[in-house]
């Protein structure tokens, strides 16, 4: 290749941001020349969607009749991006945009090639009917879920950029007319403030801006329904779509966010209260069994009528350890199972509940190592752990029914109830985002509980 | 959080720690506990004045389902009184005495004839035993009755429970009493409680209950056959399954009466009660004739049944006005009629052995049977 | 009016149920009890309605910052420091009498230093609370058991074994003079409207009390003292009731649950007027702390920006509560609760004083800054 004069050099910027980048193998640095015209272009191969590329750049490049007019044309490029410092258009090529060099001139172009846009299945809360597809991985694509599904002009999204290594891109949604606009404050502080080195997905940044991460209920939701988002943004609240992550959170949330699943919203009156009502009931159940199994039968036997205390009495002879030591292992005991089932892939986790359910179970009555009706309580308080809708209210529940067994254990029946009066003491003295915790919310409540000034 | 908060953590898991050394005392697994489910109190055999008391104690028994009768121990101790004797019990097993689920109290019929107060005061002082508990005469010993195992009695169930409250069996011959009544109607004045008699067969093997005992103060008691029972218990308590025989002109009808109300008022002449109104509805139908029925002649019958009832209700009234016992109620009712100052109890004690008594009987019979 | 007020006088009146009134009560059922209930009622009812009233000028304020104002610093810190000890007192022998409670009939082999520690975690976490979220959870729990307090009510009145005829024989009792203590007692359940001295400053609206709130009022408290007085002795038997010690416990045990869950009532009655006991003694000491805080608070108690001053009063708390628990029989501790009715008279002479000084000194400065 003859290197004449009006060749011109590859522009200093690209050498420089070139050599930052290696030596990492994806990189691109070539040079467009036809008939005297010279461009430049320099990007991540990784991260680049080419056939755009060669469509958006490389063609209109020896289409265009001088470099003037290319110049213009890439300078009105819908996906042209703001040139900023050296180190933003850094973090920007590895993003996937691809920085052009035109006569002295500079453009950032985002061509992104994103491998995961397809809008994935719900797999985290499944219902029969409603939407059976739920968020991308890809940020842009989940923005047009939900764009699709609420047609506001209130509707807003607002995107920024985590400070961490990531350089995720996140966006808030919210509808600007409905929106608490102190919560909106609060979150957007705890966003900018956040100090953490990497944030992987959703899921942390929940935890982390959550503020208290010893937190044992969780002040935001998880969730990949859009329909839930839908109704959530339509409340009043603010959701946070993290790029490369196919949960949505939720903020601010109270209690009674997590009972609800949005199958409630599909059926008729008298059914959603049915199950509504179940999974209260399960709620209850599965918190309170334990312990009550630890107060009645070490405590106060005398609140069983008398054929079932002779029935429990019978079941627990030969038994060696206290109630209280039974009912811990095997509540740990039914713990292994949940948790090695959920790790598991399918065919063995189903192996893996059969032996520890069913022939441990049996075997450890059989052996007099526990009595009948704790496997009857232990059982029935797994099942209705899995009653409640929200994975994340479950799993505080599961260290929440620990607790009440140990209070029990100390005081017996009073202790249950003094113990259970203490979580809604607990849950009502939470926030969220500046929102109560636990509250009911009758209509014109709001009026009658205010503040005074001063 | 911080340092405050870290600090506040540590409190509350040395208070934790701090209770769990305290509370070692009160937890007792209930495979520890002995449940004491029949008590019975006979007068004391080797010692002058004092009681002998026996628990019948329900042992829980490995596989409930395979177990073809329930199991029980007894254990027997005299002391001068029933805590007393009931400590003493507490050394002869290796488990607590639970009370709590000890829900019949049999009394030797010989103590219903002297002072009660002395050991009802045991059994409402403690916190642990049941107000709901039954309370019932043995006779001929409360010792016998309580080791008297039914061939009926299923496991893990205790067959001295389900005979009253309506639990197992409803039979009208079965007087329910409750502690807290027999407390109750036995210490307040104006009213006489009424307790079932439980008797054994001769081999001992059924329990037997279809009498009851009056008990008015001062030793002063009246039993009641089974027909008088049957009477008093229908009227009181509305048992229900009451069938009465009529016996007529060689005409026999045996009434199956399923609904009984029964009201009385008091009235006075010149201040002083004279005479009690009982007014009694039934409500039944003709289970069992020995001739063919006409349903013209339901009004009939009524009027055959009217009469045959309310004179055996009568008979009832009487021999409890001649004992001067007061099972119904009369003088608690007529102290409500008046002002405490004009101290109407004392009135009515000296009224009752001269009151009328009026019964109004209205039988309402709603069918012949299915057959005429 | 607004719930919250409905809330603390309905929760003072049910929890006031069950030990210590009826038993007064019921030993002035020969002297006038029912004469005292009905005089009470009385008294009870135009109470609730003066302090709402004299409340009503201050929306948004509590008493310690309205004395603050508008009366001399001597008279507010006497006034206050007799109002934080009558909040603690009310609240440690509730507390007390419940352990007692607990410990005769729900576990009477733990001791009692045991069960009053059951209580220590809790309630401090309650009582150190933010105030709008014991409001909160004070709505809640009071929902959640007030219908099985309704359920359990309407139980004991519709039993087959209640005998009327008792209940009538006290009615004619009726012709005797009310006697001071029974006043006392029977004002006790009624005046739970004195817990808005501090969560005044919580509720704005509709603070206003009229004629058909004043009726509802007076209704309930009719209702509660009612059942209070008359319905044990359905139970228990009239004249033969003085010698129990706790009347509605054993009415409780005398109702028969005969195809319930748990047979024996008496539990389920237990455990529900513990929860409501729980949160009355919450608020009462919630309201004693933060009177305690307005009386004295010190400034070396603010540690690294931390107020450590309601640990201190609520160390203090317990530590009184624990030695008078551990100390006192039933005996004793029912006669410290009949004297602390009885000087109730003055406890609301003081409060009505004060709150009238109060709206003067207002009126005052209102004149003064309008000249």
């Amino acid at each position: 290749m003859e290197s004449s004069s009006e060749n011109q050099q590859t522009p200093d910027l690209l050498l420089k941001l070139a050599q930052q980048l290696s030596p990492t193998k994806d990189i691109v640095q070539t040079t467009l020349q036809v008939e005297g015209k010279q461009a430049f272009v320099l990007y991540l191969k990784s991260a680049v969607d080419e056939i755009v590329l060669h469509k958006t750049v490389v063609k209109p490049f020896y289409e265009t009749a001088t470099l003037e007019v290319y110049a213009s044309y890439l300078d009105s490029a819908p996906n042209k991006k703001e040139l900023a410092d050296e180190q933003s258009i850094l973090i920007n090529l590895t993003r996937g945009n691809v920085l052009v060099a035109v006569q002295q001139q500079y453009f950032l172009l985002e061509i992104r090639n994103v491998g995961f846009d397809e809008v994935q299945q719900i797999t985290l809360e499944p219902t029969i009917h409603g939407a059976q597809l739920g968020l991308s991985e890809s940020i842009e694509v989940s923005m047009n879920v939900i764009r699709q599904r609420y047609h506001q002009p209130s509707l807003v999204f607002d995107t920024m950029e985590l400070k961490d290594q990531s350089n995720r891109a996140i966006a808030l949604v919210y509808d600007k007319v409905l929106v608490n606009p102190r919560a909106l404050q609060l979150i957007r502080k705890r966003l900018e403030n956040l100090d953490f080195p990497l944030i992987l997905s959703s899921g942390d940044l929940q935890l982390y801006l959550n503020g208290n991460k010893k937190s044992l209920f969780p002040s935001c939701m998880l969730t990949e329904r859009p329909d839930r988002l839908v109704y959530n943004i339509s409340s009043g609240k603010i959701i946070i779509l993290v790029d490369g992550s196919p949960h949505a959170v939720i903020a601010p949330v109270v209690f009674f966010d997590f009972m609800i699943s949005m199958e409630d919203m599909y059926h008729g009156y008298w059914i959603s209260l049915l199950t509504l009502f179940l999974r209260y009931s399960g709620l209850f159940a599965c918190i309170v069994l334990p312990a009550l199994y630890v107060g009645v039968t070490s405590y106060t036997p005398d609140v069983f009528r008398t054929e079932l205390a002779l029935t429990v009495a019978a079941s627990r002879i030969g038994v060696p350890y206290p109630s209280y030591i039974e009912v811990f292992f095997m509540l740990i005991f039914i713990e292994f199972l949940t948790e090695a089932s959920i790790r598991l892939p399918t065919p063995i986790s189903a192996t893996a509940t059969t032996v520890g359910g069913l022939i441990l179970g049996t075997a450890a009555v059989e052996a007099a190592l526990t009595s009948n009706i704790m496997i009857i309580v232990v059982s029935l308080v797994a099942v209705s752990t899995f009653v409640i809708p929200i994975n994340e209210l479950g799993f505080a529940v599961r260290g929440l029914r620990f607790i009440l067994l140990l209070y029990t254990t100390f005081f017996g029946l009073a202790g249950l109830a003094i113990g259970l009066l203490g979580i809604v003491l607990f849950l009502a003295n939470k926030e969220s985002f500046g929102v109560a915790y636990l509250k009911l919310g009758w209509k014109n409540r709001t009026k009658e509980l205010g503040t005074g000034k001063g | 959080m911080g340092k405050v908060g870290r600090m506040k953590q540590w409190i509350l898991v040395l208070l934790l720690l701090s209770s769990t050394l305290l509370s070692a005392c009160a937890f007792k697994d209930i495979d520890r506990r002995l449940f004491v489910s029949v008590i019975g109190i006979d007068p004391a055999e080797k010692m002058e004045e004092g009681f002998k008391v026996t628990l019948k104690i329900a042992i829980p028994f490995g596989a409930i389902k395979e177990a073809s009768r329930p199991t029980f121990a007894y254990l027997s101790e005299e002391g001068e009184t029933i805590g007393e004797a009931i400590r003493m019990l507490e050394t002869h097993v290796d488990k607590v005495l639970e009370l709590g689920h000890m829900k019949t109290i049999v009394v030797n019929e010989e103590l219903l004839k002297g002072d009660l107060q002395e050991f009802m005061n045991y059994f409402v002082r403690r916190g642990d035993l049941q107000m709901i508990a039954y309370v019932t005469a043995a006779r001929p010993s409360a010792e016998t009755i309580l080791r008297v195992e039914p061939k009926t009695e299923a496991p893990a169930s205790i067959s001295f429970y389900n005979f009253f409250g309506g639990t197992g069996t409803e039979s009208p011959f079965i007087v329910t009493t409750y502690l807290f009544e027999f407390r109750r109607d036995y210490l307040g004045e104006g009213i006489d409680p009424v307790l079932p008699i439980m008797e054994t067969n001769e081999d001992q093997s059924e329990l037997i209950v279809n009498k009851s005992i009056v008990i008015g103060q001062k030793g002063k008691t009246l039993e009641l056959d089974p027909l008088l029972t049957k009477q008093y218990n229908s009227l009181v308590h509305n048992a229900s399954g009451f069938s009465y025989k009529v016996n007529k002109d060689g005409l026999q009808l045996l009434l199956n009466i399923d609904h009984i109300k029964m009201k009385f008022k008091i009235h006075s002449d010149n201040g002083k009660p004279s005479k009690v109104i009982m007014t009694i509805n039934k409500v039944g139908v003709i289970g069992e004739s020995n001739k063919l029925l006409s349903p013209k002649k339901l009004p009939y019958y009524d009027q055959l049944a009217e009469q045959t009832l309310s004179a055996k209700v009568r008979e009832l009234l009487h021999k409890l006005q001649e004992e001067q016992l007061d099972p119904f109620g009369f003088g608690l009712r007529y102290r409500t009629t008046k002002l405490h100052t004009s101290n109407p109890y004392k009135i009515w004690k000296e009224a009752y052995p001269e009151i009328d008594f009026d019964v109004v009987m209205k039988i309402n019979l709603k069918s012949t049977g299915v057959t005429e | 009016m607004n719930r919250f007020l409905y809330y603390f006088i309905i929760l003072n009146m049910i929890v006031n149920i069950v030990v210590e009134v009826p038993k007064i009560l019921i030993d002035y059922s020969h002297q006038g009890a029912i004469t005292s209930i009905i005089f009470a009622l009385i008294i009870g009812a135009s109470l609730t309605w003066i302090i709402i009233k004299l409340f009503r000028p201050f929306p948004g304020r509590s008493l310690p910052e309205l004395l603050e104002l508008y009366t001399p610093n001597w008279l507010n810190k006497l006034v206050l420091l007799y109002f934080s000890l009558n909040w603690f007192i009310a609240g440690s022998l509730s507390i007390t009498t419940f352990t007692l409670l607990l410990k005769r009939f729900l576990t009477p082999e733990m001791s009692s230093y045991i069960i009053l520690s059951s209580f220590v975690v809790l309630v401090s976490y309650g009582v150190l609370m933010k105030t709008r979220s014991l409001l909160n959870s004070m709505e809640i729990i009071m929902i959640l058991n007030i219908p099985i307090v309704v359920f359990l009510i309407a139980k004991v009145y519709l039993d087959e074994a209640m005998d009327w005829d008792y209940v009538k024989v006290a009615m004619t009792y009726v012709n005797n003079w009310p006697n001071y203590s029974a006043v006392t007692a029977a004002l006790y359940p009624l005046i739970g409207i004195v817990n808005i001295i501090i969560f005044n400053r919580y509720l704005i609206s509709k603070m206003d009390m009229r004629l058909k709130q004043l009726f509802i009022v007076f209704l309930t408290g009719a209702l509660i003292l009612f059942t209070t007085f008359f319905i044990p002795l359905g139970y228990i038997g009239f004249g033969i009731s003085e010698n129990i010690q706790y009347p509605w416990i054993l009415t409780s045990d005398s109702v028969r649950l005969k195809y319930g869950l748990i047979e024996r009532f008496i539990f389920i009655f237990l455990l529900i007027f513990l929860s409501l006991s729980f949160l009355n003694i919450t608020i009462h000491w919630h309201v004693a702390q933060k009177l305690f805080e307005a009386f004295y608070r010190s400034k070396k108690l603010i540690v690294k920006g931390k107020d450590l001053n309601p640990y201190l009063w609520l160390v203090l708390f317990w530590g009184i509560t624990f030695l008078v628990a551990g100390r006192m029989t039933e005996y004793q501790l029912f006669l410290l609760g009949k004297y602390f009715f009885n000087q109730q008279p003055l406890f609301l002479i003081v409060l009505i004083g004060s709150l009238m000084l109060i709206n003067r000194g207002a009126k005052k400065k209102w004149a003064k800054s309008a000249e």
